[in-house]
């Protein structure tokens, strides 16, 4: 048999260092104040790239071509009616020069491209089609290129940063490889401008482009999210967390006694506060990716406390006469390996997910990260001991009562009390 | 339940979820690109698609059979001989021996008929695809890119103009409006179907897939559906008729007719529609030539509304304009009468009436079905009482980065699942391939799910599947844990896996329905992307269910009886 290890030494240690860390994250939370993402914060975030002007390609055929360049790809799509259905692409890597490119565009009846800049530069220059495949028409569309070299580089945070300010308070974050001259910009909707929806996109590159040349403002992506929108969004998360705590609340005590359910319960919502402590001190944007990571740890979490309770219930039963603290340890034990190992396969998964996205599922994944540590953690030292600590509280009570009832009793006198 | 049921129940389980996924394996990696474009437009795309090619194949058939009378069919027709093979026999004709395009056309007994053969089949054909696209697992926003806009119509504005507030029908109209002005424009928004949908009581939700340029997309959904009373010249339009018969492809998209002698300066060709039994805009497939200023704008227009005629009970339209669009009206009016009044939505001719007298204010209109009636009665109130549009959201994200993240999601699962993969064999040896497959069967039915119930794949969802790659390992750790423990307890093989198991069954179904419950609340949470993520880690732990209780204990059987004495699932235990 192993050796059991004494846990419910640890109880106490564990209750004052969760508190000290959630005491933390409340003290930042009111200090700091969340980095709240746009989904919960009215306002537009614009993502754009500085670029070069580079082809300008425009179609005169019949029918519809469709064009969109990817990273790797350029892909030329013909269909309609009138015109031979085809697909033609182009590895950009092996395409050549722009000029290569731009000759081998031109080769297929009715388009024509045309080289406004960077002749020499590689094909592979060129920026996405990031606002979607451009339905050639006669009047031509315009393909950029990003700088080649440090001597390209015309960007910058802080001129970025001035440009925008003309239209009012931004902030601006540089994403991506320097070189590659991307930018978030978010403008807060202070509810002022009724028709702030409709035109901030516009202003902010209208203000870019004043700054840095026609043509040379790229829009890759952009979300904006009105008051009322992000209310209700922030409603909802209210709502719905504290449902799903309450129907695991149930659950839980349909299954088990309701010290348990409290103990589980407890245990998702410390995990939930060390989470958001987490968010507040490494300043992580709190979107719904985030909230999404809170709430899927409140169900690996209660998972994870589940199976121990499932074992301590079975050990009772083996062991009745055992007291409650040994079979907590014995129970904690047994489970450990199970613990560890199903800890180290969801880390795993979260690390590949940590290392091989970007953007907001990059947070998501470090915050579950945080998250599934603290859940693993507080399975043992915060569901496990408030479990332990109702037990000892009702066996004091239950003693302290049979006591009084015992000094109730003629000739006991009170100085016989057993001592400790 | 012995063995062969066991295994019987997997192998249907398997075939199933193969059924599930054969659509999204055929859409995805057999359809070229250019046919997806073709599928994934509007129905009125494909019925200008499906004409076009009619009228290209028609007119090729009749050069052929005009040339000389043995002319062979052309290639890419030869389809149509099984179709004539097939009328000569129902009119009891004897079938010529080969077929020549001359016999071909001869089979029909009118050109009309011809052409809307050869147009029936590219129409089924296309929207068969569409179907196909229909019934497969679809790619989120930010996976194929495009834009989705949270509109909210803007009911108190309409409130504080009317000078009252709106009884519950009213909103209804007001919001069935609003759909109208959007659903007319849906080809503005490029190659590709847009979705529009109510949402909620005031929301309208417009997702465009593809186009991620909110700058035009903007102006498009913002802009004043424009309503206006265009003349007709009859003439000109009989003139196109007879010319686009001769030159089926003599008009383009932007309606331009090539011979530009047709077309009076000062006129445009613009199509006719009508409503189909879904309520939505369906060409006719005929062209009207209309003035290109309109007679009258319908800002004109004060109230209109539907009646019945209190003799013959037939309904009518009648709509009232203000003094100044009064004199307007009188004037087309007497200047035009006899000739028919278009009335035009955002160009679109939604309804054409013959003009019998000069009229003023008050204009009646008659001749329409019930249900036309009611419909051009709404669209002539959508000018009354313009509903103004808010933009509550909007995210647009390019095609390119949506691939950048198919890429990302991609590696992630695939990194994530050989990292599982690989502990688990080197924790639990023997038992370790029991586990690694259970994940690929996992992973396998997760996406099958997702494709029979044509769910959306987004790159939360992705990572919901990396996540529950991860968790769902846990069964299988709980149950070879207690398997390991029997042993240890000096078990034999088959008494420690039948312990196990048992003992362990509890525990996983607790722990998995907990998670579950968790995800159906996350799924009810805000927009798509995490309700994407939920609903795949709710099927992810559904499945692993499965895996770790039903399919791995089949595999752990068929160890024993092929006389396994021990359990390799240790490096400790013998």
């Amino acid at each position: 048999m192993k050796r059991v290890i004494r846990f419910d030494r640890g109880f106490l240690a564990a209750a004052l260092i969760s508190v000290a860390l959630i005491a933390f994250g409340v003290f930042g939370l009111a200090t700091k104040g969340i980095n709240l993402g746009v989904d919960f914060q009215a306002g537009i975030n614009q993502y754009v790239q500085l670029v070069y002007p580079a082809v300008d390609v425009s179609y005169s055929g019949a029918g519809n071509a469709v064009l969109s360049v990817s990273d790797t790809r350029a892909v030329l799509v013909f269909s309609g009616a009138d015109v031979e259905n085809r697909t033609i692409e182009y590895d950009l890597a092996a395409a050549g020069t722009l000029a290569d490119l731009a000759a081998s565009l031109s080769s297929q009846p009715g388009v024509s491209a045309r080289v406004i800049d960077g002749a020499g530069k590689p094909a592979a220059s060129l920026v996405p089609t990031y606002q979607g495949d451009i339905r050639l028409t006669a009047d031509a569309a315009r393909l950029s290129r990003e700088p080649e070299t440090e001597a390209e580089y015309f960007a910058g945070m802080d001129k970025v940063r001035a440009a925008a300010s003309t239209i009012g308070s931004v902030s601006v974050q540089s994403i991506g490889e320097r070189i590659r001259q991307q930018y978030i910009i978010r403008l807060r909707d202070d509810g002022s401008d009724s028709k702030f929806s409709t035109t901030s996109a516009e202003r902010i590159r209208t203000a870019l482009e004043a700054a840095f040349g026609p043509g040379r403002v790229v829009v890759m992506k952009t979300d904006f999210v009105g008051a009322r929108f992000s209310k209700d969004l922030a409603d909802n998360a209210w709502k719905l967390t504290l449902f799903t705590v309450l129907a695991i609340l149930a659950y839980a005590t349909a299954r088990f006694k309701i010290q348990y359910a409290l103990g589980a319960v407890l245990a998702i919502l410390h995990d939930a506060l060390i989470m958001i402590a987490f968010i507040v001190w490494t300043r992580i944007e709190f979107n719904t990716s985030t909230l999404a990571a809170i709430l899927t740890i409140l169900g690996y979490s209660i998972n994870d406390t589940i199976v121990i309770f499932d074992r301590i219930r079975e050990d009772r039963r083996l062991l009745p006469t055992e007291p409650f603290h040994s079979v907590l340890n014995k129970s904690i034990t047994e489970t450990l390996g199970r613990t560890v190992i199903t800890t180290v396969t969801t880390l795993l998964a979260v690390l590949a997910l940590y290392f091989f996205t970007t953007g907001s599922i990059k947070d998501f994944a470090l915050a579950l990260f945080v998250g599934i540590i603290s859940g693993t953690y507080s399975t043992i030292f915060i569901a496990t001991a408030f479990v332990a600590f109702w037990n000892d509280t009702a066996e004091k009570r239950k003693k302290s009562q049979s006591a009084a009832s015992a000094a109730k009793k003629p000739g006991n006198a009170p100085a016989l009390k057993p001592a400790k | 339940m012995n063995k062969a049921k066991r295994v019987l129940i997997v192998l249907v389980v398997l075939g199933l979820a193969f059924l599930f996924l054969m659509p999204s394996i055929r859409w995805y990696f057999f359809i070229p690109k250019d046919e997806k474009i073709l599928a994934t437009g509007s129905s009125e795309q494909i019925r200008e698609y499906a004409w076009r090619m009619a009228r290209n194949d028609l007119a090729e058939l009749e050069k052929a059979a005009r040339e000389s009378g043995d002319q062979p069919l052309p290639a890419g027709l030869q389809w149509m001989a099984d179709r004539a093979k097939k009328l000569y026999k129902d009119l009891g004709k004897q079938a010529p021996s080969t077929w020549t395009a001359k016999a071909v056309l001869a089979a029909y007994d009118s050109r009309k008929s011809a052409m809307s053969d050869i147009e029936d089949r590219y129409r089924t054909r296309i929207l068969q695809l569409k179907n196909l696209q229909n019934t497969v697992v679809q790619l989120g926003l930010d996976l194929s890119g495009g834009m989705s806009v949270v509109i909210r119509a803007d009911l108190p504005a309409l409130e504080a103009k009317l000078g009252h507030s709106l009884s519950l029908s009213e909103r209804e109209e007001a919001m069935s409006r609003a759909l109208e002005v959007l659903n007319n424009r849906i080809d503005k928004f490029g190659l590709t179907e847009p979705v529009i949908r109510r949402q909620g009581e005031d929301g309208i939700y417009v997702e465009i897939p593809g186009a991620a340029d909110p700058e035009r997309i903007n102006s498009i959904i913002m802009g004043r559906g424009r309503l206006a009373f265009h003349i007709v010249d009859d003439e000109a339009t009989a003139r196109l008729n007879e010319y686009l018969t001769r030159n089926p492809s003599g008009i383009d998209a932007d309606l331009k007719v090539a011979d530009p002698s047709i077309v009076p300066a000062g006129n445009v060709v613009r199509k006719f529609y009508k409503k189909d039994k879904y309520g939505l805009d369906e060409w006719t497939g005929r062209y009207l030539v209309i003035t290109e200023e309109p007679g009258l704008d319908g800002n004109h227009i004060q109230r209109a509304e539907r009646t019945n005629d209190p003799i013959t009970g037939e309904p009518n339209i009648i709509f009232v304009l203000d003094s100044e669009g009064g004199e307007i009206f009188y004037a087309l009016t007497s200047a035009n009468v006899g000739k028919t009044l278009a009335v035009v939505l955002d160009d679109r001719i939604k309804a054409g009436a013959r003009i019998s007298e000069a009229i003023r204010e008050s204009v009646r209109m008659t001749g329409f079905s019930v249900e036309e009636s009611a419909n051009l009665a709404l669209i002539l109130r959508s000018a009354a009482l313009p509903v103004e549009l808010i933009v509550e959201s909007q995210q647009a994200i390019g095609a390119s980065l949506g691939e950048d993240s198919i890429e990302e999601g991609k590696r992630a699962v695939l990194i994530g699942l050989l990292a599982v993969m690989a502990f688990m064999l080197l924790y639990y040896k023997g038992a370790g391939i029991n586990a690694a497959l259970a994940q690929v069967i996992n992973l396998y039915l997760m996406l099958s799910i997702l494709s029979g119930f044509n769910l959306t794949l987004t790159l939360p969802a992705i990572a919901g599947f990396v996540l529950t790659v991860g968790m769902s390992v846990d069964a299988n750790v709980i149950i070879f844990e207690r398997i390991k423990e029997e042993l240890r307890a000096g078990k034999g093989r088959r008494a420690a896996i039948e312990a196990g198991f048992g003992k362990a069954f509890w525990a996983v179904m607790d722990g998995n329905i907990t998670t579950i419950i968790a995800a159906l609340f996350l799924a009810q949470l805000g927009s798509g992307p995490i309700q994407g993520f939920a609903v795949s880690l709710a099927i992810g732990n559904l499945s692993s269910l499965f895996t770790s209780l039903f399919v791995s204990r089949l595999l752990f059987d068929f160890g024993t009886d092929r006389g396994l004495k021990g359990v390799s699932i240790s490096w400790r235990i013998k």
